[in-house]
């Protein structure tokens, strides 16, 4: 009887350990594959920022907004034809690549954080399960 | 009504309907504005300029992918009494038409169309007429 339960519990502690290190390996993979994520979406940013830059330097918006400073009556009294000058000068598509390209390296940066989090945990569990046996 | 989760996605769904349709017909709007003052000013090109570009071209030049139409930064390349050729940052020329009510001011001064010189930098804010130029509310000269 006393070797029955002995059995069950290694056979039980090997079961444990083999889930843990299951989970332990998924976890890592994402980590690992959501680290390389934000380190793409990093990078990327870089380039769309720079993209932009350039957009914003080559067309008239910068220019144009500078005027709400200088002369705001006249822009208050042609208010029309200046959104509509800024919209038209606006690099909508640079913009849109820069956000698009931020939220997805907040997304990937916080699974990143979140699954390596996980991991530290459940290898914290796993030793300490360890030093009980 | 607030309290039940589908109320709510329903909600927020229906609101970035709004938002994303509401967006795509401003762009249309935009679009469609530029690409009618860019159709003008090549078909006016030679009545505007006096004929082909410096290139040599047989040709009025292919308008830079879509031009702003309510307003210009450049400087100005050639004026008369009633108007002027500003070159912008991509080498386009374009015809600015001014008036009597035309606002024109540098730093804290008011200017006359006559103090206009070639070589000035201006920003101008107007609207498009039917010939592909740009009629000034107000210019804003840098010196």
């Amino acid at each position: 009887m006393g070797r029955k339960r002995i059995k069950d519990r290694l056979f039980k502690r090997i079961t444990d350990r083999i889930r843990s290190e299951e989970k332990l390996l998924t976890l890592r993979r994402r980590t690992i594959l959501f680290s390389l994520a934000s380190g793409v979406s990093t990078v990327a940013f870089v380039g769309f920022c720079f993209l932009l830059q350039s957009a914003l330097v080559q067309s008239e918006l910068l220019r144009a907004l500078s005027l709400v400073f200088s002369d705001p009556e006249a822009v208050l009294m042609n208010w029309r034809d200046f959104g509509l000058l800024v919209l038209e000068s606006t690099p909508a598509v640079s913009l849109a690549g820069v956000f698009a390209v931020l939220f997805l390296l907040i997304l990937s940066a916080g699974y990143a954080v979140r699954y390596f989090a996980k991991m530290i945990s459940l290898v914290r569990q796993t030793r300490m399960h360890s030093h009980e046996y | 009504m607030f309290q039940s989760k589908t109320a709510r996605w329903v909600l927020i769904i229906l609101g970035l309907c709004v938002v994303v349709l509401l967006s795509f017909s401003v762009g249309v709007s935009v679009g469609y504005r530029k690409a009618t003052f860019s159709y003008k000013w090549r078909e006016n090109y030679d009545r505007n300029f006096g004929g082909p570009s410096f290139r040599g071209a047989a040709f009025p030049p292919e308008p830079p992918f879509m031009m702003s139409a309510h307003g210009t930064v450049g400087s100005i390349v050639q004026i008369t009494p009633s108007d002027f050729i500003v070159v912008g940052r991509d080498g386009t020329e374009r015809m600015v038409t001014f008036s009597s009510s035309t606002t024109i001011r540098s730093n804290e001064d008011m200017l006359h169309s006559s103090d206009l010189k070639a070589g000035d930098q201006v920003l101008v804010i107007g609207a498009p007429d039917d010939e592909g130029r740009i009629g000034a509310r107000f210019i804003r000269v840098f010196r």
